[in-house]
Parts: C-alpha cells; sequence; structure tokens
C-alpha cells in the first residue's frame, strides 16, 4: 500500500505517519512551485517577478489565509530582500482583489481582466494554457513544496507497489507528472 | 350524531393538534438550532473584540453604505417601470418582464461574471471607458452594481404588485379632479402603495446586503473598498473564526429584525384594504 | 351646455351617440341596463376614455374633435364627476378629499379652507370633516364625494350611480338631498342610474340608452309611460310611476295630487314625491262598487296590451293608469277599447317615494 498526499500542505500531514513507524524508507516523488500566470495577451508585456510591480499593473492573489497566498508573500519578500528595495509595497499596490482559491484568480486571467497572479504550477491545467500563460520563477526566489510517498512496511502487495513505484519514476510517469505541472524528482535525478 | 361520534372526533381533533404542533415544532427547532449555535460559539467579550477589529468595522461600513446606496437606486430607477408595466399593456412588456426577473434566476457567481464581461475593461461596454481610463471592475462602484443586479427582480416584482393593487379608480377621480399623471401618482398612488413597497424595498436591502458570489468575482475582495460583510464572513472563516462568527451573528440579527419590519409595516397596510 | 357627438366599438355592440344636449341648470338622468353603455358615456364625457370618433364641445370649450385631433385630459376639462363606489381617497380624510382638487390646482390655502369649510356646512358633513373617508356610513361617504366632485366649480357634473350603494332608508333620505344640491348648481348635470324611481326623483329630462344608442330622450312622463321603451317597459311596476305632490286636507285625509287627480295613499313623505302602483292592484269593473279599498276613479280603455300572461289595459282617468288583467277575466266582462270603466285601489296599495 502506498500513501500519497495532498496537494495543500504535504509534509505536515505526513510526518506522523513516519513518526508512527509505519513507514521506514521517505522518498519525494515531485516538487510543486509557484509560477506567474498571465493572460494568452499579455498585454503588460510581463516577463518576470520585476514587471508584476510596474505601475497600472493589476493583480488578483491568494489571501493570507490560504497556502498559495502565503508562499506568494514568501516570495515577493525573497524578491526584495535582493536588493528589491520597495518592490512588496509596489507589488501590493497593484493587487485588487484576494481570493482562497485559483478557481476564482482563473477567470480573470482568461477574461484579460487581470494582468497577473502568483499561482501553482499544477493550478494551470493543460486546457488553461490556451488561455493562459506560465513564467518560471527563479528558484531562489520560489517556494518550492515537497511531496513525499513511502511504502508501507507492512504492505501485502510488495511487488505490485514496487511496480507502480517504478512506473511513477520512470519516464512515462515524470511525463505525465511534468504535463500537470509537477516538477517530478526522477526527472532531476 | 351520536355521543360516540362526538367523542370518536374529539379524539381525532385531539390528534391532528398533536401532530400538527409536532410538525410545527419540529420546523422552527430545525431553523433555530444553526442560528442558536452561532451565538454559543463565541464569548461576549470575544464577540465584541472582533467586532471592533479593523476588518469587521471596514467590512460594517462598506456593506451598509453600498446596501442603502443600491438600495435607492434600485428605487429610482425601478418605479417607474414598475408602475408603467402595471399599468399599460404594450407589445413586449413579457419580454421586459422576463428581462427584469433575469438575474434572480442567474446563479451569483454567472451574474458577476457577466458583469465582468460588460463591464470589464475588456468588457462590452467596459472597453470604451477604458479608453478613458475608467475602471469598474475592483473599485466599490463594482460592489453597488453587483448589488442592483441581483436584488432590483424583489423591487421591481414587488412594486408592480403593489401598484396593481390600488385601485384604478382612485387615479381616475384624482384626474377628474385636476391632477396630471404626475401628481396623481405622488399623491395618491403611492400613498396607497406605500406599505407593499416599503417590504418590498427592505427584501431588496436584505438581498443586496447578503449578495456574495457576483461581488466577489466582479468586485473582488479588498478589503476596504469591496470586502462587504459576507465576503469578511468567508474570507475569515480560515483564519479568525471569532470575527467571521461575530459578522455572521450580526447577520443574522440584522435580517431577523429586517423581517419583523416587514410584518409589522404589513399590519399597517390593512388599513387601507 | 354640453353638446357631444361620439362613437366607439364596445364588445357586444358599437357605441353610438349623436347630439347629446344638456342645457345649464338642467339634469339629465340617463337610464338602462347594465352593459348599455351609460358608464361608458360619462368616460367619455370626462376623458377617461378616448372614443374612435366624435365632437364634444362644453360651453364653448372644445374637449375633444377626432377631426382636429383635439383631446382633453381629464384634468383639463374641469368636469365633476362622482364614482359608483365613490372613489373616496381613503388615506385622507373628508376634509383633505373635498380639498384635493383644489390643492392640485395650486389654489390659496386660504381660500381652500374657506371653500372647503363652506362646502362641508353645506353638504352635512362638518362635524366629521376631520375623520378618515374609511370610517364614514354610505349617505357621509356619498355627501363627501359630491361635495369633493364640487369643490372645483366644474362646468359639467357626471354622477354614475350615485345611491346604488346605500341601503334602501338612506337611499330616500339622499334621493332628495342629491335633487337640491343638484338644483341649486347652475351646471348641466347627468346621472347615470337603473332607478327609474330615482331618474324620476332628480332630472328635468331622462334619455334611455340601448345597446349603445339612445333610443328615447324626453320629460319624464313621456318616457315612463310609453310602453315602446322596452327598458321601462320591462318592470311591470313602472308602468304607474307618476310625479305628485302630497296634499294633506284639514281633517288629515293624505292623499297625493298628481295632474289633478288625488290619490289617496298613506305616508308621511311631504313635498313632491314620486308615487308607484303596481298594475296588479288595480281592479276593473263595470260600475262603481263599495269596498274598503279607498281609490276609485271613473276613466275610459285608451288601450289594450296582451303579453302574454297578462294582459294590460291603460285606462285613461285624467292620467292613464295600467292595470293587469288574465285573459279570462277580459273575455268575461267583455271589456273593449272605449269603454267606460271603474279602476279601484287601495290607498296602502299606492307607493309613494322621495
Amino acid at each position: 500500500m502506498l500513501i500519497c498526499t495532498s496537494l495543500q500542505t504535504p509534509t505536515k500531514q505526513f510526518t506522523p505517519v513516519v513518526d508512527a513507524g509505519m513507514i521506514s524508507d521517505q522518498k519525494i516523488l515531485l516538487k510543486n512551485k509557484l509560477a506567474i500566470a498571465v493572460p494568452k495577451a499579455n498585454t503588460k508585456q510581463i516577463t518576470d517577478l520585476a514587471g508584476m510591480a510596474e505601475k497600472g499593473v493589476v493583480l488578483v492573489i491568494g489571501n493570507k489565509d490560504v497556502p498559495f497566498g502565503q508562499y506568494t508573500r514568501d516570495i515577493i519578500n525573497k524578491y526584495q530582500n535582493d536588493s528589491h528595495a520597495g518592490y512588496v509595497d509596489a507589488f501590493m499596490a497593484n493587487v485588487k482583489s484576494e481570493v482562497d482559491a485559483v478557481d476564482k484568480i482563473k477567470p480573470l486571467l482568461v477574461l484579460d481582466e487581470a494582468d497577473a497572479s502568483l499561482v501553482y504550477k499544477s493550478d494551470i491545467s493543460k486546457s488553461d494554457k490556451d488561455d493562459i500563460t506560465l513564467i518560471e520563477i527563479p528558484d531562489q526566489y520560489n517556494v518550492i513544496a515537497d511531496y513525499p510517498y513511502g511504502i508501507i512496511d507492512a504492505t501485502k502487495n510488495k511487488a505490485a507497489v514496487e511496480a507502480w513505484e517504478a512506473y511513477m519514476t520512470g519516464p512515462a510517469g515524470t511525463a505525465l507528472l511534468t504535463d500537470y505541472g509537477f516538477d517530478p524528482v526522477a526527472a532531476t535525478a | 350524531m351520536s355521543s360516540t361520534d362526538t367523542q370518536k372526533h374529539s379524539v381525532t381533533r385531539i390528534g391532528t393538534m398533536v401532530m400538527t404542533g409536532g410538525l410545527i415544532l419540529l420546523f422552527l427547532i430545525f431553523i433555530t438550532i444553526p442560528l442558536v449555535s452561532l451565538f454559543t460559539r463565541v464569548s461576549p467579550e470575544d464577540f465584541i473584540t472582533a467586532l471592533t477589529s479593523p476588518l469587521a468595522m471596514d467590512a460594517l461600513w462598506l456593506s451598509a453604505v453600498t446596501a442603502t446606496f443600491s438600495t435607492v437606486v434600485v428605487v429610482i430607477l425601478g418605479t417607474p417601470l414598475a408602475y408603467v408595466n402595471a399599468r399599460f399593456s404594450y407589445r413586449g412588456r413579457n419580454i421586459v418582464d422576463t428581462l427584469t426577473d433575469l438575474p434572480i434566476v442567474l446563479p451569483p457567481t454567472v451574474a458577476g461574471l457577466a458583469l465582468l464581461m460588460a463591464f470589464g475593461r475588456n468588457g462590452l461596454l467596459g472597453q470604451y471607458l477604458n479608453i478613458f481610463d475608467i475602471q469598474i471592475a475592483f473599485t466599490t462602484i463594482a460592489v453597488v452594481i453587483a448589488q442592483i443586479f441581483v436584488a432590483s427582480p424583489f423591487y421591481i416584482r414587488q412594486a408592480r404588485s403593489s401598484f396593481e393593487a390600488v385601485d384604478l379608480n382612485f387615479e381616475a377621480a384624482s384626474r377628474t379632479l385636476g391632477a396630471t399623471p404626475l401628481q396623481t401618482f405622488f399623491k395618491v398612488t403611492l400613498p396607497l402603495a406605500a406599505g407593499s413597497l416599503l417590504s418590498g424595498i427592505i427584501m431588496t436591502f436584505a438581498r443586496a446586503l447578503g449578495e456574495f458570489g457576483a461581488t466577489l468575482m466582479f468586485a473582488g475582495n479588498f478589503q476596504g473598498k469591496t470586502q462587504t460583510m459576507p465576503l469578511a464572513i468567508y474570507g475569515e472563516l480560515q483564519s479568525d473564526m471569532a470575527v467571521s462568527i461575530a459578522l455572521a451573528i450580526l447577520l443574522v440579527i440584522f435580517s431577523f429584525g429586517i423581517i419583523l419590519v416587514v410584518k409589522y409595516i404589513g399590519k399597517r397596510e390593512s388599513v387601507y384594504a | 351646455m354640453l353638446n357631444g357627438t361620439f362613437a366607439m366599438p364596445l364588445r357586444d355592440f358599437d357605441l353610438d351617440v349623436s347630439d347629446f344636449v344638456v342645457n345649464d341648470g338642467e339634469t339629465l338622468a340617463l337610464i338602462g341596463e347594465n352593459g348599455a353603455g351609460k358608464s361608458t358615456v360619462l368616460r367619455i364625457l370626462s376623458g377617461l376614455l378616448k372614443p374612435v370618433s366624435g365632437r364634444v364641445v362644453l360651453n364653448d370649450r372644445v374637449l375633444f374633435d377626432s377631426g382636429q385631433r383635439v383631446s382633453l385630459a381629464p384634468e383639463d376639462r374641469q368636469i365633476g364627476y362622482m364614482f359608483q363606489n365613490y372613489a373616496l381617497f381613503p388615506h385622507m380624510t373628508v376634509r383633505e378629499n373635498i380639498a384635493y382638487g383644489l390643492k392640485v390646482r395650486r389654489v390659496l390655502g386660504t381660500d381652500v379652507d374657506a371653500r372647503v369649510g363652506e362646502l362641508c356646512e353645506r353638504m352635512g358633513v362638518a362635524e366629521i370633516a376631520d375623520q378618515l373617508v374609511t370610517r364614514l356610513s354610505g349617505g357621509q361617504r356619498q355627501r363627501t364625494a359630491l361635495a369633493r366632485a364640487l369643490a372645483p366649480s366644474p362646468e359639467l357634473l357626471l354622477l354614475d350611480e350615485p345611491l346604488s350603494a346605500l341601503d334602501v332608508r338612506t337611499q330616500e333620505q339622499m334621493r332628495r338631498e342629491l335633487a337640491s344640491v343638484i338644483r341649486s348648481e347652475r351646471i348641466p348635470c347627468i346621472i347615470v342610474t337603473h332607478s327609474i324611481v330615482d331618474a324620476l326623483a332628480v332630472a328635468d329630462r331622462i334619455a334611455v340608452i340601448e345597446r349603445g344608442v339612445i333610443v328615447a330622450c324626453g320629460a319624464p312622463e313621456e318616457i315612463i309611460h310609453n310602453p315602446a321603451n322596452g327598458f321601462v317597459s320591462s318592470f311591470s311596476e313602472n308602468l304607474n310611476l307618476f310625479r305628485g305632490k302630497v296634499v294633506v286636507s284639514r281633517s288629515g285625509v293624505v292623499c297625493v295630487d298628481v295632474a289633478g287627480i288625488k290619490i289617496r295613499a298613506t305616508t308621511t313623505l311631504s313635498g313632491t314625491v314620486s308615487v308607484g302602483i303596481r298594475p296588479e292592484e288595480l281592479i276593473l269593473s263595470r260600475e262603481r262598487f263599495e269596498s274598503s279599498a279607498i281609490n276609485s276613479f271613473r276613466g275610459i280603455i285608451a288601450r289594450v296590451e296582451d303579453t302574454g300572461l297578462y294582459q294590460y289595459v291603460y285606462v285613461d282617468i285624467g292620467i292613464t293608469l295600467a292595470a293587469a288583467v288574465t285573459r279570462q277575466s277580459m273575455e268575461r266582462l267583455h271589456f273593449a277599447v272605449g269603454d267606460e270603466v271603474t279602476v279601484t285601489f287601495k290607498a296602502t296599495a299606492v307607493q309613494v317615494f322621495v
């Protein structure tokens, strides 16, 4: 049996299982990061974090109570601390709305009513890519979430589980995960 | 009727009363338990602290101001329409009626999207306003527009039936006495319809106050500018539940008060029956 | 003076009225069945309804002219209208109702008060002037409605069934009051009613309307006793309706003098009244006879009309009385036109109205 955890706060939920001694070998399956999402048209021509703080840019971000909103704030602080004084204020001045989930941000980008947002890469699906473009953020500023997994020691069907593991970490599985916006660990290995 | 028949009837009568009473009680309990449980989760001190927080104050003020403004606009724009539809039949009246009812049928989020597509910077109308640097989306004006859009059917429907209920003979008498149609409206029709109109106004206000989905989509969520009470309640659920519950309690008290007022006015209205 | 010609299609027939004339100080009663078009005429004259064609002139003012495309709105016509159920404004007091027509014309406050006060006195509502109209009795409402219509000094007065909403007792009382109030205004007045008794009491002329057309117009006596008027004669009790004056002799005997014929009646009313005797109450005989019935008159049979159930024998005793006689009796007694007969009926059979 395999435990895969949800994509919210992966480590928080996973640690107790390890602590209970049910899993001895903890591995990382994939990482998820945030990226800049802009409308296809990208009329404000945003290509990086700096562009998001330009005057007249309309930003919609996650609120401070949800993870991707917290990470957004982490990211802009990291950026400011790298000799970009005043960035956070300029950025926040452009924020017109703070929402609890990305499903309220996507329509705004699709309709080009907002210029940019910071969202999980995985939140932008393949079909969204027709209307929304993702721009990578340098890892030094980004918040990277690890998604751990492990095989439960007491599993009865070890062969099947290991076959699944081989699939997920192999070329097919890696391609699949990339497709959905994740950064599979096996790909970089 | 024999005495056994009479006895049987009394038993049935008592049985009916008990069952009716039971059903009523069941329903009342069902409604009050969720409301009461709101009150039990928060101590009075926490309640006051929560209510006086900047976020709560901002939300309260914004809600009160926008809902009032929206209601006023709905009354001004909706009254002529309701009166004309009540008094005159013209080609296309049914279409107009359906149009004014439409916002009720639309899910609020869809309404918000529609407003965005109309008045957003890329919207049908919004794109022209954008040229003059006029932005509507994500502003307090957008909050008002969203409220007007979803709440107007309540007033217009009620106003129309209020005017229909005013006997035409009163208006005819007024005209023969020398009053113009406008004078007739303000001196005769309006006073006679007032009680009924007022309950429509109050329902509209309550709907505007509780508006959420369209506001979130079209006006966004920004403290002090667009975060109304419903948005604040939802937003604080995950961080400061005390504030969320406090605002919810306030909304409940307010709505309860509104409905009582409507009932009171309804009683007064029967004077003109 | 009012002169009106108008036509418009109604649901079951076309309304077609030509040269409808009412003079100053004259009261015309417009009678007819329900649905004959009576109220429609009033609505057209007042401007509440627009006819398809026609011309209405009131005192040299053109109110409506389809040819010239003139159509004055009701508020510009200076016409007083009393509606069938009075349409008193329920949210206002008696005083406020009466003052309404003056207030909307922006008459000065003091002038308004004076005129309203005068009317309240005249119509006998001064004591209840500050009550809400919803509290009033039928008679009080009627007086208030009349006062309200008269307050702006209209040039024409229209009344739609002014008495039908009242109970019988009040009707009698109001009939007189109405007649006297209308007489004192010098304007033309049109009363729509389905009650001949009402018409008799107040009208100088009666017009009969049937299916949108005025079929007869003239003095009350002519109209009522003309059997050609279907509406009138369809009610047999209308066949013997007369106007007369109550005369009480020194010995206390009460009579109603109808064109010189003294009919004995039991009544406590006085002055000008209407009397009616149902044709079924009249007994015809070749010779006078002694009986407890005190009214006994000699006359000549002028006409006989067969309506199947009864024969109506019209006897001229100075005025023409219609007696209902069965065919068998007619045959048995060999009555014919030109015969001299005696008409007998009791004093209690004479109905006296105001």
